[in-house]
């Protein structure tokens, strides 16, 4: 799997503006936020990312300054399939704590595209809508009563007036069925 | 449909009329402590539900409880209290929702704002409740509240308030049936008991009929009046009346007839033993006859011995004197031939003859008297044995008298019985009448059984509709307890089957809501070591849901309060995105982000941009202008609604009010430059 192309994707997908900003880099816009990609070893990540921000940012200067509210909008985000140790992790989480210019973004390990779009969670909608579907619950009960006689089942799925009442009812219900 | 605006008039912190609005995409409401944003956020549950649900029904102080505080109260009280919501329909109108003191008005159809399908009970409470997101509800209802109410919040958030009504009127059917069940069972008991009594008393019955043969009415009926002594017309129920009447007369007529023969038999020795008593009492009156004599006899002697003691006893003192004289006369001696007594001229020889002539007398007294003593004591002691004679021979003779009368009123006895019973004291007439009165108590004997078997036959008719009765009874209260008993059945397995549909669904609704809070949970990254949060669900009875994070590892007692709340952030937010019955969208938090550092109100607000990027419309209060600055530059997106920064302020004496009101219009459509 290719990194960049995928977060391409998933950045498109979500109608940002994307090009290329040469080798395993891109940039990209929308209506409200806009930044880099980079696709680098753990180690260049490491190394290169206050530089690569900095670039990024050197290069669009004009047009930032002319829209200064956007310009708080800015991401760096940094990705690489490396796995990252334990004094990487630490590395990585400070560069994210790093609030100086850009809102850093940067996940190592990345493998599939499901941390890609992990990684541009701040970027992009809410992914895992549920869709709690419990109008097939009270349908699903009715199936699972069925050896009660259709009458019983209706006073015990129906609002019932009182305790008194639906004693009642569900007494009738099954003399109905004997009878 | 989205919330257009607000109008408060003299509610909570705000004295005069004010209109809140709020833009189609976001709105961001900013003040110090105080400033009424709080307020707001009440109006908005206010309005819909006519509730403050973060007061709970126990905060009670001094006797005040929130709904005393529910309108502006510092000075006069406002004519016009209300709040009012204006909401963008859908279809292009305009409708409004108005809560009073009194009640609610709604200008539009009230199931815009849910799905009636399934129905949600108290949906508008539910739907507040998962709109809005505030600081009591990120603490009630995230980590820190108990599994137990956690579990019930989501409950009740996914719509499954149904399923618990469901299963609750179920088991309280069970106890209701369980209840008369018992009742019936001892219904059919004591029913039983009465269809057994009278099968017991038709089988009687039927003894007492199979006993009665063919007979004649008439001739039984002319026969028993006869034997009873009744009139020839009375009815046959009231003869075998005086037949059982005149068969106890008859029967103990019988038992007496049998001791007055009985008693004639032994009165036979009774008239010997008279005799023996009467000869007897004539040899002991014979006896005391002559005791008599003796007796009278003895007391003559006795008299007379004791006449002759008394007078020798008289005699006897007289001697003493003498005896007296002749001590003196033997002690002074002859006095020159003179007796110094007397005087006289005597011989010594005729003195000592005279001394021992008086001595020989007073001792001939003395014998004398010795013998009358003896005499007289053995008088007194024979009459006193006659007289015990006498009087023991007196009791016997009375103790005859007694035997001899007490047998002869006997005898006179056994006369007047016989003379009661109409016979004579005699054996064969006895006997005779004896005979006479058996054959007609077994002549009224055979009548009764004859008239029982007749009235018995009419008793089993009688008996046998009343088993018929009681029977077709039994057979009702029988059905009655196999349907209450199958109804009982299926009322406990309607119970246990919505328990576990209902398990299922929560079970399904978290798996199908799991990935969307994991998603929530990693955008907020409330902990850098932990990047996954699992549900567990426990329980039967009471369901419990909880978290974990790691290995087994509880969050609730593993994160920091900020860390906690942010984790309660997701979860409230996973509820809100996934409540499948709301049709009103937009999400309301106050102050959500109190605790929680910069880098993760950063999150925060990316996750809030992130949910406006699906068409959400959001208001959200928070305290830091900063912050707010921060949320209206990332939620800001023209093309899906535009957005507003309220802040807000508290003016001394006239409440909060609005301060300024900033449209947050669209970014530079293109910055960036070409690479």
């Amino acid at each position: 799997m290719r990194i960049i192309e995928e977060a391409r994707n998933v950045l498109e997908n979500y109608h940002y503006i994307v090009s290329s900003r040469g080798e395993g880099m891109l940039q990209f816009e929308d209506e409200t936020l806009l930044g880099f990609i980079g696709e680098l070893s753990l180690e260049s990540l490491l190394g290169t990312w206050s530089r690569r921000q900095d670039d990024f940012l050197r290069s669009n200067s004009r047009t930032l300054g002319n829209s200064a509210l956007k310009a708080w909008n800015v991401y760096s985000v940094f990705l690489s399939s490396d796995i990252p140790d334990e004094a990487a992790r630490k590395s990585i989480i400070a560069i994210e704590e790093d609030f100086r210019a850009s809102r850093k973004v940067v996940l190592a390990g990345v493998q599939t595209t499901a941390d890609v779009i992990r990684a541009l969670y701040p970027l992009i909608p809410i992914q895992n809508i549920a869709a709690l579907e419990t109008s097939d619950s009270l349908l699903k009960l009715q199936g699972r009563l069925s050896a009660l006689p259709l009458a019983a089942v209706d006073v015990l799925l129906r609002d019932p007036s009182s305790n008194e009442s639906i004693l009642k009812s569900f007494q009738e219900a099954h003399e109905i069925k004997t009878t | 449909m989205r919330l257009k605006q607000l109008e408060l008039a003299a509610f909570r912190g705000f004295k005069e009329p004010t209109t809140i609005r709020f833009g189609t995409g976001f709105t961001i409401i900013t003040g110090r402590n105080g400033s009424g944003k709080s307020s707001i956020c009440d109006a908005l549950e206010y309005v819909l539900t006519r509730h403050l649900s973060r007061f709970g029904p126990t905060d009670v102080e001094g006797g005040e409880r929130i709904d005393d505080y529910i309108w502006w109260r510092n000075g006069a009280r406002s004519a016009n209290r209300q709040v009012k919501a204006v909401f963008d329909l859908d279809d292009g109108t305009v409708g409004e929702r108005t809560a009073t003191p009194t009640g609610i008005e709604n200008t539009f159809d009230q199931s815009l704002f849910y799905d009636k399908r399934p129905q949600v009970s108290d949906p508008f409470s539910l739907l507040s409740q998962t709109m809005l997101i505030r600081d009591e509800s990120i603490v009630k209802f995230s980590t820190d509240l108990p599994e137990a109410d956690r579990f019930d919040f989501f409950y009740r958030a996914i719509g499954l308030t149904d399923l618990v009504k469901i299963e609750e009127r179920a088991n309280t059917l069970v106890k209701q049936l369980g209840r008369r069940m018992e009742e019936l069972e001892k219904d059919y008991r004591q029913r039983r008991e009465s269809v057994a009594q009278i099968i017991s008393e038709i089988s009687e019955a039927r003894t007492i009929a199979a006993r009665a043969t063919a007979f004649d009415t008439v001739a039984l009926q002319q026969r028993l009046t006869i034997l009873t002594g009744l009139p020839p017309e009375t009815p046959l129920r009231q003869v075998a009346a005086g037949v059982a009447r005149t068969l106890t007369d008859q029967r103990s007529r019988i038992g007496r007839l049998e001791r007055l023969s009985a008693d004639l038999s032994q009165s036979r020795s009774w008239l010997e033993e008279l005799r023996r008593f009467e000869d007897k009492r004539d040899a002991v009156k014979a006896s005391l006859d002559t005791g008599e004599s003796s007796l009278k006899e003895a007391a003559t002697l006795r008299i007379a011995a004791g006449e002759a003691l008394r007078q020798a006893q008289a005699r006897n003192l007289r001697l003493g004197a003498l005896a007296q004289l002749r001590e003196q006369g033997m002690r002074i001696g002859l006095q020159n031939g003179h007796c110094p007594l007397c005087g006289s001229s005597i011989s010594s020889t005729d003195f000592d003859a005279h001394l021992k002539e008086i001595q020989e007398l007073i001792s001939a007294e003395n014998q004398a008297l010795a013998e009358l003593t003896a005499q007289e004591a053995s008088r007194t002691a024979e009459y006193e044995q006659r007289r015990n004679e006498y009087q023991s021979r007196s009791i016997e003779y009375s103790r005859a008298m007694s035997d001899c009368e007490t047998l002869k009123a006997a005898m006179a006895q056994l006369q007047n019985q016989a003379l009661l019973l109409g016979v004579k004291l005699e054996a064969p007439s006895i006997e005779s009448e004896l005979l006479e009165t058996r054959r007609r108590v077994a002549e009224l004997q055979s009548g009764l059984i004859q008239l029982e078997g007749s009235s018995a036959f009419d008793r089993i008719a009688d008996l046998e509709k009343q088993r018929a009765i009681a029977q077709a009874e039994v057979e009702q209260i029988t059905k009655q307890i196999d349907v209450l008993s199958k109804a009982a059945q299926n009322a406990k397995s309607a119970a246990d089957t919505t328990k576990r549909v209902s398990w299922e669904s929560v079970d399904d609704c978290l798996a199908a809501l799991s990935p969307l809070l994991s998603e929530l949970f990693v955008r907020l990254k409330p902990h850098m070591d932990y990047s996954e949060v699992r549900y567990h669900m426990r329980g039967d009875v009471k369901r419990f849901l909880s978290f974990e994070i790691g290995h087994g590892i509880n969050p609730r007692f593993t994160f920091s309060s900020g860390q906690r709340r942010a984790l309660g952030i997701a979860f409230l937010l996973a509820v809100h995105l996934s409540r499948p019955w709301c049709k009103f969208p937009t999400l309301v938090l106050d102050d959500p982000v109190q605790h929680i550092d910069d880098y993760r109100a950063l999150h925060f607000a990316e996750v809030l941009s992130s949910i406006r990027q699906l068409g959400h419309q959001i208001v959200c209060t928070v305290q830091d202008p900063a912050l707010a600055d921060l949320l209206c530059r990332r939620l800001r997106s023209a093309s899906i609604g535009d957005g507003l920064r309220i802040e807000m302020q508290y003016e001394a004496g006239a409440g909060a009010r609005v301060k300024d009101v900033q449209e947050i219009g669209p970014l530079p459509e293109r910055v960036l430059m070409s690479a």
